[in-house]
């Protein structure tokens, strides 16, 4: 009995955060502190060039070595990752700001409301991915911010869909009825009852956004609609090592693994949001 | 909550106050194709305040979307409802948010009408909440209060309903309910998701809760043991209509229809002043309401049906003062052969 009780709540904590989720949120401050503090924390300069440093490999000096121009590639990634983390969020914010009230509309309210906001959808949908940001970018002008928010508009639909399906589900729940029954308004009903329960998938979904965003930040950065040089981002500095994969496929790594790293730990993070806002867990 | 009394004063006491009346109350749902669903298919009643009216049905025999339209979350389609002398299609939204307070309903499944996600503390506030009844402290008082008065401790107050018992989760029910101080409890089968050992229990709740409180019920059940055990009033249903209304005496010892005896054979034990002299269980499903038979729906399962039961629907008459009954054969013995059967033959005679 005592050993069962021992272990009863600290079992209950792990599952909660267990050790992706403490890695998630590590690596997650880690990367937020350093992008924050990048004035501070990084070496040199990220747009400082050193021509006799050109596509230097990782040494004492420069950690991470140095790109075609020869700047300080850990400092890049830095600084980079302010850029890529605020076009990733900004990205995924826009889309839940417009997809998720969009499309828990369309399935609580159903009828035509829902024919109108479902066709809609569908031709938003119907558009390349890219293509759509590309034009969005191109109607708002360009640079990052404008960039993103147009990755977060091509995000919208898909969130919206996903939100209309949930909505659709859990309007049908009894406790729906239930609250109907004491006098709610639609608009309790929506938020207190409808949304808390259809989060859940959404959830996973951003999660899943921001790791897609901060590859979409990467193709408006080769496009040259996203951060504009000499300023990093991860994307950009992507973009550029690729140019160089023959000479030097090594400048791939850096900017490459702090996508690949990122957005794992957003997925992992998501997953804990997840269940940290299931009371049933 | 004081000023509630104040806001709307109840209607004076009385024996014949009437709460609740149906007039050919219809319930239809339109399909893609073909004729509409008739859930409630034209039924009649009066429920008087400080009564228990059971209604009694099998699956499929409209009980619960009958239970729905009396507290307005299902609108009707044919017929009247009238609410405290007031329809409530007429009414604004306003008005009609005033009205609900006092018809509320206890759903069958109690997991299911609880939000997963909100507190009992939370899901017993939310009908204050709603309605604006009382302060923020107030209510933090009035919680406690009502779970205190469905035998839930403080300690509850903090749980989710997954933390709970089928029984406790009912009982937050009721007290989300009894929180607007409704008039009108409609049960809906609130009995039948628990197990037999609480169904006992939550049965007394309801008859103290009764007692104390002044509660008017329409009890909706299929179990014939716990209507009998609980109504003043039963009324039987059949594929959308009722077959027979009447007081628990009359419907329990002295059944016209040949469904309420069915009904009655098939739960003998319950009723121990009903003796039986031979078994006759129905045979057979309930047929499905977007077909029902012609004429008296019950014929296809009935062991007395001849000709005119299928030729012509049968009249809803008082047969006696307050006993209705919808049947050609009404009172008729079942299978009585020889004549001996004195108890079908003495409500023969008393039928006409």
């Amino acid at each position: 009995m005592s050993l069962r009780l021992s272990l009863g709540r600290p079992a209950a904590i792990r599952r909660r955060f267990d050790l992706s989720s403490v890695l998630a949120i590590s690596f997650l401050a880690v990367v937020v502190l350093a992008s924050l503090l990048a004035p501070w924390v990084a070496p040199y300069s990220p747009i400082e060039q050193d021509y006799t440093q050109m596509l230097a490999p990782p040494s004492a000096a420069h950690l991470l070595g140095t790109d075609d121009l020869g700047r300080d590639v850990f400092s890049r990634l830095i600084h980079g990752g302010k850029a890529s983390l605020f076009g990733a969020l900004l990205a995924v914010l826009v889309g839940t700001l417009i997809g998720v009230p969009v499309g828990l509309i369309a399935g609580f309210r159903g009828g035509w409301i829902d024919d109108v906001i479902g066709r809609l959808l569908d031709t938003l949908l119907s558009f390349p991915a890219i293509v759509l940001a590309v034009a969005i970018t191109g109607a708002l002008g360009i640079g990052l911010t404008n960039g993103m928010i147009a990755v977060g508009v091509v995000f919208s639909p898909v969130l919206a869909r996903l939100a209309r399906a949930q909505a659709m589900v859990v309007k049908q729940e009894l406790y729906v009825d239930a609250a109907r029954s004491f006098g709610a308004t639609n608009t309790r009903i929506l938020w207190r009852h409808v949304l808390p329960n259809a989060v859940q998938p959404l959830i996973v979904q951003v999660t899943l956004m921001l790791a897609v965003a901060l590859l979409a930040e990467a193709s408006l950065s080769f496009l040259g609609l996203g951060v504009q040089p000499p300023w990093p981002s991860w994307g950009a500095m992507l973009t550029r090592a690729y140019h160089y994969m023959e000479a030097a496929p090594e400048q791939m790594f850096a900017p490459g693994l702090a996508i690949l790293l990122t957005a794992l730990a957003f997925n992992a993070l998501g997953e804990t949001v997840r269940v940290l806002l299931d009371p049933t867990n | 909550m004081n000023e509630r009394v104040i806001a709307m004063p109840r209607p004076p006491e009385g024996e014949r106050t009437r709460l609740a009346s149906a007039q050919d109350l219809q319930v239809h749902f339109p399909r893609r194709s073909g004729p509409p669903l008739r859930a409630v298919d034209g039924v009649s009643f009066d429920v008087v305040a400080g009564e228990t009216f059971g209604i009694i049905g099998e699956s499929g025999s409209g009980k619960s979307t009958l239970a729905r339209a009396l507290v307005c979350l299902q609108p009707i389609t044919g017929g009247a409802l009238t609410l405290s002398g007031r329809s409530p299609a007429s009414l604004s939204a306003a008005s009609l948010r005033l009205l609900r307070r006092d018809f509320q309903i206890i759903f069958q499944d109690p997991r299911a009408a609880l939000n997963p996600r909100m507190t009992v503390r939370a899901l017993v506030a939310e009908p204050l909440e709603i309605q604006s009844i009382g302060t923020r402290d107030g209510r933090r008082a009035a919680v406690l209060d009502l779970l205190d008065r469905v035998g839930l401790g403080p300690e509850f107050a903090d749980r989710y309903p997954h933390q709970l018992s089928g029984g406790q989760r009912q009982r937050v029910n009721i007290a989300r309910a009894l929180a607007v101080r409704p008039k009108l409890l409609v049960c809906d089968e609130v009995v039948a998701a628990l197990d037999v050992s609480i169904q006992a229990d939550m049965l007394n709740l309801f008859k103290d809760l009764q007692d104390e409180l002044g509660l008017t019920y329409v009890f909706i059940t299929h179990d014939l043991a716990v209507v009998a055990h609980v109504s003043d009033r039963i009324a039987v249903m059949y594929l959308g209509v009722f077959m027979e209304l009447g007081s628990k005496a009359q419907i329990t010892e002295r059944p016209l229809h040949p469904y309420t005896r069915a009904l009655l054979d098939a739960a003998p034990q319950a009723v121990p002043s009903y003796r039986r002299v031979h078994r006759e269980p129905l045979q057979g499903e309930i047929p499905s309401p977007l077909a029902p038979p012609s004429g008296c729906r019950f014929r296809t399962r009935c062991p007395l049906a001849v000709e005119v039961c299928a030729a012509s629907v049968p009249a809803w008459r008082e047969v006696q003062p307050g006993h209705f009954v919808a049947c050609h054969r009404a009172g008729e013995a079942m299978v009585s052969t020889d004549g001996t059967d004195l108890r079908s033959q003495g409500v023969r005679s008393a039928a006409r």
